[in-house]
């Protein structure tokens, strides 16, 4: 029989030995993902801003506008990708920690490093959708002015 | 006393604290995962909307194509799927005090992890590729300059 779930008598969410595993399979994964993301954006973040550069400095028009919202894109979601990478630095170190000695306390501090992680991507992809928002809006504006 | 270690069986309590972290951390991750989904489902709606108005030849060309495109988008779709079992079942986790979904949530986590590495690696190879044909482009155009 199921015991109700009262603030007086909380029932204890427990993470049995699968998900334990699953745990440290996860935070092997989220360590493999962290160095490739990290070399990812020092292939990409160079690449996006000589390209956006060379965008901006040519005078057609709309190229011109791409260029603006590629720059934009790079310079505003570098220091949003830095802190998310640290994140999930930690957040593997804690939950392998976590799962190879089945420390609660350990999981905590690593599900405190996801929170915080999602929180920051989330607001990333919030300020990414509000300058393509912006880029279609602008262009939009400028096909419908040269009407 | 090795037995004994080895017979004991491994599993993590979850703390109150931990439960709320992991809570807000389904939030988020089910608004990234709708908004990963929505530019998703309307490339399969551009894609089948150009396919029938202009259909595709089945050449070796094509299908090269398809299947390079098609790689990424299925880890794509992977990711977004198990970003939405997860935050789905870790609130079903901590509502219903059930600890076989938080199992299935971490399960979920390890997949999620696995698949955008994957498609993080596929990424870059295609990236590596755009930054090839660039320099070979310049070297080539700047050669018919001079």
């Amino acid at each position: 029989m199921e015991l109700p779930n009262t603030p007086e008598n909380p029932v204890p969410l427990v993470l049995s030995e699968a998900g334990v595993e699953s745990l440290a399979g996860a935070a092997t994964w989220s360590r493999i993902f962290a160095i490739i993301g990290i070399v990812f954006l020092c292939l990409y973040v160079p690449l996006m801003f000589c390209l956006s550069l060379i965008m901006v400095v040519m005078i057609i028009p709309p190229v011109v506008v791409m260029g603006f919202y590629l720059l934009c894109q790079v310079i505003i979601l570098l220091p949003l990708s830095i802190f998310p990478a640290i994140m999930l630095f930690r957040h593997s170190l804690n939950a392998r920690l976590a799962a190879d000695n089945c420390d609660g306390e350990r999981f905590e501090r690593a599900s405190q490093n996801v929170k915080l992680l999602s929180k920051y991507v989330g607001i990333s992809l919030i300020v990414s959708i509000l300058l393509t928002v912006a880029y279609w809006g602008i262009l939009a504006w400028m096909v419908v002015s040269s009407i | 006393m090795e037995h004994q270690l080895e017979t004991q069986e491994r599993i993590v309590e979850i703390t109150p604290k931990a439960e709320r972290h992991l809570s807000k951390t389904a939030g988020w991750v089910l608004f990234m995962a709708i908004a990963n989904a929505i530019p998703l489902s309307a490339v399969v709606i551009v894609f089948v909307a150009f396919a029938a108005k202009y259909p595709i030849p089945l050449n070796y060309k094509n299908v090269l194509c398809g299947v390079l495109f098609l790689f990424p988008f299925l880890l794509d779709v992977a990711v977004t799927y198990n970003a939405f079992t997860y935050s789905i079942l870790v609130k079903k986790a901590i509502n219903c005090r059930d600890n076989s979904a938080l199992d299935g949530a971490m399960a979920n986590k390890r997949l999620f992890w696995k698949h955008l590495s994957l498609l993080m690696v596929v990424s870059m190879a295609f990236l590596i590729v755009v930054i090839v044909w660039l320099v070979w482009y310049f070297y080539h155009e700047s050669l018919d300059i001079f």
